[in-house]
This record gives structure tokens, C-alpha cells and sequence, in this order.
């Protein structure tokens, strides 16, 4: 981290600027490609078996498109199951539910893009999703450079992007192939580590263990619902700490 | 699929676009940081859940747990995968060799 002074026409100090990058970091697009790639450990597991489910229901483009419409595992495969069991509607209700915490990462993200042009907005807005929030959420924490951030997102979310898209459609195609593979750990075990940093956190973790228990306590909840009231009562968790607690 | 990437989409874009020009107050910055940890830790346990579903939970409780002390502790993703990986698979081994 370099800082560096600026001077008035009359010679005094007139603040610090932004920190730079330091001359020997590595590129943020760089930098962006290599936080997600082991995120992917993770995802193209899942997106195997998201593709051998659009594999089953029959239209495979239409399923297949999902995968860069909706840009998350858990949301389309909820979405295919409930169309087979409760129609179209229901089906699109469930979708959206369970896609709702991306209201909560975009706002999250909002905060720390305050300098990002419109355009960017609109283009990152696509490839929000869980390790995608997770990997802005820590590069802003290190870097509050305008351009830098957007370089570091765009080639993580990219990353990410042709990962799930292309391994989706290869699952699509294969099919049935996969489903003697035990997918169901990695997902979790990959999302974990993006937990670590609230573990360090006392306050944290009381939201995370009220959120945990709730998730799991409301998990029968139709349409995935259960996880909205896990949001809430971990909001609710967190909000109850004493002010002298809060971060 | 339309329908709801429309609607995952306008979810993702509208606080970006919202937020453009205002700032959320200290009470609604911690409110929505709450939130985010708390979404992506009901994500974890329900993808947990389910795979603990699947067969005996012992395994999946066991990798998750040595999984969650490795990310307290600033390990790499790889390393969590790897030795959260190998918890799952040497557990599901011992509870299946105990099972008979």
C-alpha cells in the first residue's frame, strides 16, 4: 500500500489520495481470476449436476439458459424441480425466493461502489452471486480504488461465468452420467471458507450461529421461504447485540 | 426461466442502481451487512443439509466442522476442500466399515 501527497498551487498539503497499487502487486484482473478459480472447486460440481437436471426435463436450451439468466445453482435447479411438481407459477415464485439474498449482496456491494459508473452497475449486476459477493466483499476491504475494484470484479464474475455456463451445458449433455457423483459436500465446504472471516468476529457469529440454526430449523418451509426467515432472524440477532458489540 | 432471471436480475441491479448517488446510514450499513453473513450462512447450512441427507449425517457434520476451524484460522479454499474432502470420505468409510 502506497500513500501519496498532493500539493496546491501555493505548495501546502492538501491531503492524502486514494492508496495505489504498489508497483509489485499483481494485476486486479489477475488477482480477480485467481480468487475465483478456487471458488470453482466448488461451483462446476454443482454446475455438473444443475446441467444433468436440465438434461431431464426435456427443452435442454431452454434449461441451459438458465444458467446465464439466472446465474445461480440453487435458484435453478429449485426452479426445474418445482415446475415438475407445482406448475409454472409456483415454479417461478420459488425461483425468486430463493434468489431474494441477492437483494441483500447487490446492497452490500452498493456501499463500497459508491464511484462506479452506471455501466459497470449494470454489467456486474448479471454475475452477483454468492462467491462472486464474497470475493468484492473482501477485495473492498483491502482496495478502495475505483478502477482497480471494477477490474477485480469484472474478471472474477467472467471467470465464474464461463465456468458455470460451459460446465452446465457439459453436464446437460452427459447427462445422467453424473449421478453417482457425491456432489453435495463440495458446495458447501467451498462456501465455507467465505465464513471464515465472520468467525473471527463476536458479533458475527452470533448472527451466523442464529442464522445457521434457523436455516436448518425452517428447512421443510414450502418454496424455499425458510431462508428468508433465517435473514431475518439473524438481522434480528444482530440488531438485539448491545451498541458497544456492534461492529 | 425467463421470469425469474428478469427477476433475479432487477433484484441484483436495483440497490446498484438505487444506491448510485445516496448512502445508507450507519444503522442500515450494519443491517445489511447482517444480512449478507447471514444469507450466505443459510446457504451454507442448507446445502449442508442436504447432503448430510443423503446418507449418514456423521460425515458431513465431521468435514464441515474441521472445514469451518480451517476457515477461522485464514486457510485457503483449496486446503478446506482438500482436508474437508478427505474428513468426508475417511468418515463415510469408518461409519460404513462399523455398519457392516
Amino acid at each position: 500500500m502506497t500513500f501519496t501527497q498532493s500539493m496546491t498551487h501555493s505548495g501546502s498539503v492538501t491531503g492524502v489520495a486514494p492508496r495505489a497499487r504498489a508497483a509489485n502487486s499483481p494485476s486486479p484482473v489477475r488477482a480477480g481470476v485467481l480468487a475465483m478459480l478456487p471458488l470453482l472447486a466448488g461451483a462446476v460440481p454443482l454446475a455438473l449436476v444443475v446441467g444433468a437436471t436440465v438434461a431431464r426435463h426435456g427443452d435442454m436450451l431452454a434449461g441451459w439458459s438458465g444458467s446465464w439468466l439466472v446465474f445461480g445453482g440453487s435458484a435453478h435447479v429449485a426452479t426445474l424441480r418445482t415446475l415438475d411438481s407445482s406448475g409454472a407459477g409456483i415454479a417461478i415464485v420459488t425461483g425468486l425466493v430463493v434468489n431474494t439474498r441477492l437483494l441483500v449482496y447487490s446492497t452490500s456491494l452498493a456501499r463500497h461502489w459508491q464511484g462506479q459508473p452506471r455501466w459497470f452497475r449494470i454489467a456486474s449486476a448479471g454475475m452477483i452471486i454468492d462467491p462472486s459477493w464474497a470475493i468484492a466483499e473482501q477485495h473492498a476491504a483491502e482496495c478502495d480504488d475505483a478502477a482497480t475494484q471494477r477490474r477485480h470484479f469484472l474478471a472474477a464474475g467472467f471467470t465464474l461465468a464461463l465456468a458455470w455456463t460451459s460446465m452446465i451445458a457439459v453436464g446437460a449433455l452427459l447427462g445422467a452420467g453424473f449421478d453417482w457423483l457425491n456432489v453435495d459436500i463440495v458446495m458447501p465446504l467451498a462456501l465455507a471458507g467465505m465464513l471464515g472471516q465472520g468467525l473471527r468476529v463476536p458479533t458475527d457469529r452470533v448472527v451466523m450461529g442464529v442464522a445457521a440454526a434457523t436455516a436448518y430449523a425452517t428447512r421443510g418451509f414450502p418454496n424455499s421461504t425458510g431462508m428468508l426467515v433465517a435473514v431475518l432472524a439473524g438481522i434480528v440477532a444482530g440488531a438485539a447485540l448491545p451498541k458497544a458489540d456492534q461492529r | 426461466m425467463i421470469a425469474v432471471g428478469a427477476g433475479s436480475f432487477a433484484f441484483r441491479a436495483l440497490p446498484l442502481l438505487l444506491l448510485e448517488r445516496r448512502t445508507l446510514g450507519p444503522g442500515a450499513d450494519r443491517v445489511i451487512r447482517h444480512a449478507g453473513t447471514a444469507a450466505l450462512t443459510a446457504v451454507v447450512t442448507l446445502s449442508a443439509t442436504h447432503s448430510a441427507q443423503s446418507g449418514n449425517p456423521l460425515p458431513t457434520l465431521c468435514s464441515m466442522v474441521v472445514a469451518l476451524a480451517l476457515a477461522s484460522r485464514r486457510s485457503s479454499t483449496l486446503r478446506i476442500l482438500s482436508a474437508g474432502g478427505i474428513v468426508f470420505a475417511v468418515t463415510t468409510w469408518m461409519v460404513g466399515a462399523i455398519a457392516g
